[in-house]
């Protein structure tokens, strides 16, 4: 495969509720993004077991993204959106909690920092989602191929 | 796998899936090429059926799908097409008319997540392909789920004993179910019993509660005491809640002490708001008698100052204190107080007409039925109208000096006064916060209950419903409106008398669970507990969860280090089996 050619597998963990429905807005839209990305739906981030990511990239995943809510905190910088935040109290701070325990397992595994992201975003912006994935997409590029793949 | 008890279950090997891709009429047939997707489909060992559909959504095809399961051709159903946000509950019922179970559904979403956002058709294709094979592969290891059916106890409990909470509590009477309605103070009917006339329709406060042919649709205080089906609880707070929907058991503690508990089968939050606190900007010098807030005007007889019980030669109103400035108060509008000043201002002025009347405003904001010419007539009868901000209010003499800037002619006014009105806000009440914590309700950034989506609510109902000015500033009219929608919620739930709750919510896996209680504390509604038990001679602990109060967001089985907790329909297995196919290459 040539290296231009290369598209990156992303493994997207989205919310049944902010994520998900993001990635339907830009749908809707038709804000094109790579086509590397796999999107499993869960109810809330808060659901993730670190072990689903780290599964997810030593099976060959070049990358793995969560899309969770906001956070309460963050609506005060965003403005008065005051209507979209987690769906369940907090569940959002659950997976920033967990996502830290995941950075460290990356370097565990000898894996890039680059090959997990975690997202807050509304079910409302479809544009961001499209500009995240295609972000991450194009960082994948750059790295080495996973070291997982085909092992 | 392993079930509820630990014991070991085979998923029965021979599942037949029948996969139905629709087109959406031809909607993503440009960016997909939908004939080797089927090709591609058949080949997979446990489908059986493939078919691809124009327009899934029209009768006589969704029939094709029920004919289907009722030969027995097929026991589970993958749709590819539109988004699950829209079309998971509509496919689920097609499931259920047909006699199967609808969690044996799945969804394959090639319209949003993929055709409508790749233009490159062999990729967008080939991503179709792996985004059926994902279904499929969750499909394979579903199961027949049904949720536990409960008891919704037939009353209610209301907090708040202001206009909405009284309405709620009439309109849930009438429809012949009992509440305990809970007020702190030791007359109900908040802040509207304070007033003189409601504007605009000139109607007094205290009218409200009684028999008055104009508002009618304001609840009536002799009523309610007589009312067999309303118990009413004043100089009373709410302590200790505890439960769940259906059934939530709640403790009250009046002022002297004593301790009541009810047994309700749902709550309405209706505990309302507070007016600002105008000490908080001293440039408008509340500490002088005769600068007082709209509500301690009311109380004035016949608009005379409080010093010396004058008729007042001039008077100031100020909008807008405490609210529309994140510096001054509070970012929101607070609605109610454009109209309200006005309606004082006209009283005064139609009391004494030689008295003059400045209302300094930002913008008016008569955006209701009725107001904007309630406001024009206003301007007509004399009142002057200033749009500016005032700088300062200061005492001189027995009369106060309003320093203000007239935006609109560039200039500075010094206007001497002898009572200044100001048009305070409104703002969350003391103990809301702690309230929406001992019930799990979410709070908005400025701490009202956060107003979800009605949308959202029958989707997944916890049985507590909010109404009036706790959801943030609200007049009479909007508050009784609100009122009456919680009721007919409420009401609407009592009338079942059972439900039958999601089984989407976490269950234990009693073989993995040693009882580490990792989580316990980050369950998000208090949901789980560790208990002891005897198993075979032996002590073993293990989580118990509550069914009613397990929301199934899964943040439990996110901490389990042993597999031993996870939420049915997102097992482990079914996320794992997910990832394969993802990442398979066709």
């Amino acid at each position: 495969m040539a290296e231009d050619d290369f598209e990156p597998s992303i493994i997207a963990f989205c919310c049944n509720w902010c994520g998900y429905r993001a990635a339907d807005s830009a749908g809707i839209r038709n804000i094109e993004y790579p086509t590397g990305l796999r999107i499993i739906r869960i109810m809330c981030s808060g659901m993730i077991h670190p072990n689903y990511v780290i599964d997810a990239l030593t099976k060959g995943a070049d990358g793995v993204i969560i899309f969770g809510c906001y956070r309460e905190e963050d609506l005060r910088d965003l403005g008065p959106t005051k209507y979209k935040a987690c769906h369940y109290v907090d569940g959002i701070k659950k997976t920033e909690n967990r996502a830290e325990a995941i950075k460290l397992m990356l370097e565990d595994f000898g894996l890039e920092p680059e090959r997990f992201r975690l997202e807050r975003i509304f079910a409302s912006e479809g544009q961001r989602f499209a500009q995240i994935v295609k972000e991450m997409s194009d960082s994948l590029k750059s790295l080495a191929p996973n070291p997982f793949k085909n092992s | 796998m392993l079930n509820d008890k630990g014991v070991e279950e085979e998923i029965k090997p021979d599942v037949k899936i029948g996969v139905y891709v629709c087109s959406c009429n031809g909607s993503f047939e440009k960016s997909i090429d939908i004939e080797p997707i089927i090709d591609h489909v058949r080949n997979f060992p446990d489908v059986v059926k493939v078919e691809h559909y124009k327009h899934l959504c029209e009768e006589e095809e969704l029939e094709q799908i029920k004919e289907d399961i009722k030969n027995e051709i097929v026991d589970r159903v993958v749709v590819a097409g539109c988004t699950p946000s829209t079309h998971e509950d509509i496919m689920g019922n097609i499931l259920e008319e047909a006699g199967l179970n609808r969690y044996l559904y799945e969804h394959a979403n090639i319209r949003e997540q993929c055709s409508w956002v790749h233009s490159d058709m062999d990729a967008a294709t080939e991503k179709a392909m792996s985004i059926i094979a994902m279904a499929i592969a969750k499909s394979r290891l579903s199961e027949p789920l049904i949720g536990t059916e409960i008891e919704i106890k037939p009353n209610a409990l209301v907090i708040g004993g202001g206009i909405a909470g009284m309405q709620v509590s009439l309109d849930l009477a009438q429809n012949g179910f009992k509440s305990y309605l809970v007020e702190r103070e030791p007359e109900l009917g908040g802040r509207t019993y304070g007033l003189n006339t409601t504007y605009p329709t000139s109607n007094c406060g205290i009218c409200c509660m009684h028999d008055c042919k104009n508002c009618k649709l304001t609840p009536k205080i002799e009523e309610f005491y007589n009312n067999p089906n309303i118990e009413v609880l004043t100089n009373s707070e709410v302590s200790k809640i505890d439960g769940h929907i259906g059934n939530y058991a709640a403790e009250v503690r009046n002022k002297i002490g004593d301790l009541k508990k009810l047994y309700v089968g749902t709550i309405i939050i209706s505990t309302g708001s507070k007016t600002f606190d105008p000490n908080k900007l001293p440039e408008y010098g509340y500490e002088n008698e005769d600068v007082v807030t709209i509500l301690e005007l009311e109380k004035l007889h016949n608009f005379r100052r409080p010093s010396d019980g004058k008729v007042p030669e001039t008077v100031n109103f100020i909008l807008c204190v405490g609210s529309r400035s994140e510096k001054s108060g509070n970012p929101h509008c607070s609605l109610v107080c454009c109209n309200f000043a006005i309606g004082q201002a006209r009283e005064i002025k139609e009391l004494y007409p030689n008295t003059n009347v400045y209302v300094h405003y930002m913008d008016i904001r008569a955006a209701y039925q009725g107001f904007e010419e309630f406001y024009a007539e206003a301007r007509d009868m004399g009142i002057n109208f200033v749009r500016g901000r005032v700088a300062k209010v200061e005492k001189i003499g027995d009369k106060l000096m309003v320093r203000a800037k007239d935006m609109d002619m560039g200039i500075l006014l010094k206007i001497k006064s002898d009572l200044v009105v100001l048009a305070v806000g409104q703002e969350p009440v003391e103990g809301t916060g702690q309230l929406a914590k001992m019930l799990n309700q979410e709070l908005d950034i400025e701490g009202f209950i956060k107003n979800i989506n009605p949308q959202y609510r029958s989707f997944e109902d916890n049985g507590i419903y909010s109404a009036g000015c706790v959801l943030g500033p609200k007049g009479i009219r909007h508050s009784i409106e609100d009122a009456k929608n919680a009721a007919m919620n409420a009401g609407n739930l009592l009338r079942k008398g059972r439900i039958r709750l999601s089984p989407i919510k976490s269950r234990v896996v009693d073989a993995n669970c040693d009882g580490c209680a990792y989580c316990i504390d980050p369950c998000l509604y208090n949901a789980l507990t560790l208990i002891e038990y005897n198993r075979s001679g032996a002590i073993k602990k293990t989580v118990e969860r509550n069914e009613g109060k397990c929301r199934g967001c899964g943040v439990c089985a996110a901490t389990c280090p042993k597999k031993g907790i996870y939420v049915s329909h997102y097992r482990p297995e079914q996320i794992s089996a997910m990832i394969d196919a993802a990442l398979e290459v066709a």
